[in-house]
């Protein structure tokens, strides 16, 4: 079976397995040097007992003075971890026993001769059950290379064995204490790792449910912070690739259906034209039908207009990307609107910043746009006067969201500033709408194809207006690697 | 708290070697020490760490009461104490009965009061043996080991060196060995530890016995009553001095004081005493003066 573990439980149970671990091997090697010690002090002091013992009793066994053996038995035996203290004599008797009823009983404790060396005295551990043992010490009493008998004294472990247990259930608890602090510092730092992730994850499902105006608001400075601005980067660029994917579907339909429809319309306005020429040549004299026949013609030639212009826009002719000079196109576009621009009392005034570079673009369709606004700017004006004004410079691009490196990325942009009518605020963002207009003979389609024009540039049209004083329409082309190659080139 | 416990076994051991060295010390001269302080000897009953405990207390109050310093001066043996007071090196203390029928006259010795153990001024010499031990009658105990304490002693060698004589067993021809144990209480434990098979005791001794060890022995014989033996004083030391320290002693368990003395010394009072009252004890040791 497998269990399925989140991030955060992963790192507690690592942790805490971790911590038991390091707390598990402090308290064995603690504890195993505790009784070594503890044992070692014991066999010291037993031996230090007996062999004082067996001093001070040579001269108390000479003399039968067995009441003050009996007095140092039992001040032996007053020590918390002596258990019996015997003096027994050559031919094994008891002499003297801590418990009374043993005395003149004969000793039943044999020790091995092989004494450790240098010392006449031994010792025995002997176990009792898991965790009880006995010590057994014994020192022979000599008096001159003879032995009168031997001191045998017992020591039980049980004092330093429950001394073991409270420092084990001390170390236990200073243990318990520490892996109690590991856990809580697991949790929180477990938390805070996961909790922005999860964080992420949540945006990660919004996003894939296709709900791309999630955020995931992560600010920390960390790896993590890193990957919460990547992916909001990634999201804003799948939000601005679905709506242009969008568009262009919209597009093409519209371009597929514009086709059909002028080709079914257009086809029979020809013969129309054609008769209404054949009645006039015919009627020539009568001033009624050379009048309805005017209109007839003007209103065909209107529809056929119209009819090219929706072609362009549902199906614009294929780009020619060429290096193009902005301002002579702008010359060319003025020269071509001079007529008009003259007829209606129009200023134009044209400021040119720096020395511009040359642009990757189409010549014949970036002057269709600027015509475009120019009339635009042309038929907005309010009074008998009207004045537009032409800026050109060179920016930083600071429209696009931040990449890497986008911060040396400059674009050319061409402002169009007019004093007219201006735009009301909630018309402003639907003026690049296909067949949305202001005026009467307006096709909507104008700003539309201007707007598919500069998209294909990779650039970027914007408009601002207040209503009733001013508009501006701003268009700015990145300049890329190529152009600005060209433009050193150039100046050189 | 295990290295302290050791030192503190260590300790006591060296302290009663070292008391032990001083006290068995028989030159006086560690008592002339002392600026013109009493000399109170005991004789050697008991362990002499248990008699200076016992009488220690007894001590402070005739000090208090006659003005000067009093020592206690104890003995290996019971001989030895008597020749303490024979060379006046002891100027007053507590003789068992047997030893001040032997010295009154020569180192002038008037007695002062008589102890009163548990009711009484008089004790028994008990012959005694193992419980489990095969000896039922006197008869028995010919060809054992028979336990005296101390030569001098009334209830350890004078007493049942008659009760043996009354029995049938002459000590030095029946026995198969007598062992001089010298101190009372050690001769309980000879006879238990098998060092001995039957032995004399005090019965004020063997009564203060453990109950342990009582349980382990049977008493095989009791001798008559004698009186206990007397507090004594050197005569040459003044009527005055003797009369104030037997007043002292006589109403020692009239007032609370007093009977916290008696009680330490394990005594009910001290009662009189005349050189009369030991005369029983002259005619068992043929002391009988003419």
């Amino acid at each position: 079976m497998k269990i399925k573990l989140n991030l955060s439980s992963k790192f507690i149970i690592s942790i805490t397995l971790l911590i038991i671990i390091v707390i598990c091997l402090v308290i064995f090697t603690t504890l195993e040097k505790e009784k070594k010690i503890i044992l070692g002090q014991m066999q010291k002091k037993g031996f230090v007992l007996t062999e004082i013992l067996a001093m001070a009793s040579i001269d108390s066994l000479l003399n039968y003075d067995y009441s003050t053996l009996s007095r140092y038995v039992d001040t032996v035996t007053k020590d918390d971890d002596v258990v019996s203290v015997m003096i027994v004599d050559s031919d094994g008797t008891v002499k003297m026993h801590s418990d009374i009823d043993l005395i003149g009983t004969v000793a039943d404790v044999n020790f091995s001769t092989n004494s450790p060396a240098g010392s006449k005295s031994v010792s025995r551990l002997i176990k009792i059950n898991k965790s009880k043992y006995i010590y057994l010490f014994s020192t022979p009493i000599i008096v001159k290379n003879q032995e009168l008998g031997n001191i045998q004294i017992a020591m039980s472990t049980e004092n330093a064995i429950s001394e073991i247990e409270v420092s084990k259930s001390r170390l236990l608890m200073i243990g318990l204490i520490a892996l109690i602090i590991g856990i809580l510092g697991a949790v929180i730092m477990a938390r805070a790792i996961s909790k922005p992730l999860s964080r992420l994850a949540e945006g990660a499902k919004e996003v894939s449910k296709g709900n791309l105006n999630w955020t995931v608001d992560i600010k920390t400075k960390d790896e993590i912070g890193v990957l919460a601005d990547a992916f909001e980067y990634m999201t804003y660029n799948l939000r601005t690739y679905i709506e242009s994917l969008v568009k262009t579907e919209r597009l093409t339909i519209i371009g597929e259906l514009a086709a059909g429809i002028v080709h079914e319309v257009r086809n029979p306005l020809e013969p129309i034209k054609g008769s209404v020429e054949i009645l006039q040549i015919k009627y020539k004299s009568d001033e009624t039908v050379e009048k309805y026949a005017r209109i007839i013609k003007d209103e065909i030639n209107s529809i056929c207009n119209f009819l090219d212009e929706f072609l362009k826009f549902a199906r614009p002719p294929d780009s020619k990307f060429s290096l193009t000079d902005i301002n002579s196109v702008i010359d060319e576009t003025l020269s071509l609107a001079e007529h008009y621009i003259h007829k209606n009392h129009i200023r134009v005034e044209k400021y040119i910043g720096d020395s511009l570079p040359l642009i990757k673009a189409d010549p014949i369709q970036l002057k269709q746009v600027f015509m475009n606004i120019i009339l635009n700017s042309a038929q907005a004006k309010k009074g008998k006067d009207g004045l537009i004004k032409i800026t050109f410079s060179l920016k930083r691009n600071r429209s696009l969201p931040q990449e890497s490196g986008s911060a040396d990325k400059k674009c050319l942009v061409v402002e169009f500033y007019d004093q007219g009518q201006g735009i009301e605020n909630d018309k402003i963002s639907k003026i690049y709408d296909p067949f949305f207009t202001t005026k009467e003979e307006g096709t909507g389609l104008g700003l539309a194809i201007c707007h598919n024009i500069i998209e294909n540039h990779n650039g970027k049209i914007e408009a601002e207006s207040e209503y009733g004083q001013w508009t501006l329409i701003r268009i700015s082309f990145p300049l890329n690697n190529v152009t600005a190659q060209v433009d050193r080139q150039k100046s050189e | 708290m295990k290295i302290s416990n050791l030192f503190k076994s260590v300790i006591i051991l060296t302290a009663a070697l070292f008391s032990l060295l001083y006290l068995f010390t028989d030159d006086p001269i560690c008592a002339q020490k002392f600026k013109n302080p009493l000399r109170f000897g005991h004789i050697s009953v008991e362990d002499p760490t248990v008699t200076l405990n016992k009488y220690q207390p007894l001590l402070d109050i005739i000090s208090k009461e006659i003005g000067r310093k009093v020592i206690l001066v104890q003995t290996s043996s019971y001989s030895k104490m008597n020749e303490a007071f024979l060379k006046k090196n002891v100027d007053m203390g507590i003789l068992n009965s047997f030893s001040y029928v032997q010295i009154a006259d020569k180192a002038g010795l008037v007695p002062l009061a008589r102890r009163v153990i548990k009711g009484r001024g008089s004790y028994r010499s008990y012959i005694i043996v193992r419980n489990n031990e095969d000896i039922n009658k006197y008869a028995d105990i010919k060809g054992k080991i028979f336990a005296f304490s101390d030569p001098n002693s009334t209830t350890g060698y004078l007493l049942p060196k008659i009760m043996l004589a009354k029995n049938g067993i002459d000590h030095k021809e029946d026995l198969n060995k007598t062992l001089f144990i010298g101190k009372h209480d050690s001769t309980i434990y000879a006879v238990l530890n098998k060092t001995a098979d039957a032995g004399a005791i005090a019965s004020y001794i063997f009564d203060a016995a453990d109950v342990k060890i009582k349980a382990r022995i049977k008493i095989l014989g009791k001798s008559e009553p004698i009186p206990l033996g007397p507090m004594v004083i050197r005569q040459d030391l003044g009527k005055e001095l003797a009369e104030k320290i037997k007043k002292t002693m006589l109403g020692l368990y009239q007032n609370k004081k007093g009977m916290n003395v008696l009680k330490s010394a394990k005594l009910n009072r001290f009662e009189q005493a005349s050189d009369k009252d030991y005369d029983i004890v002259r005619e068992m040791a043929g002391l009988l003066r003419k």
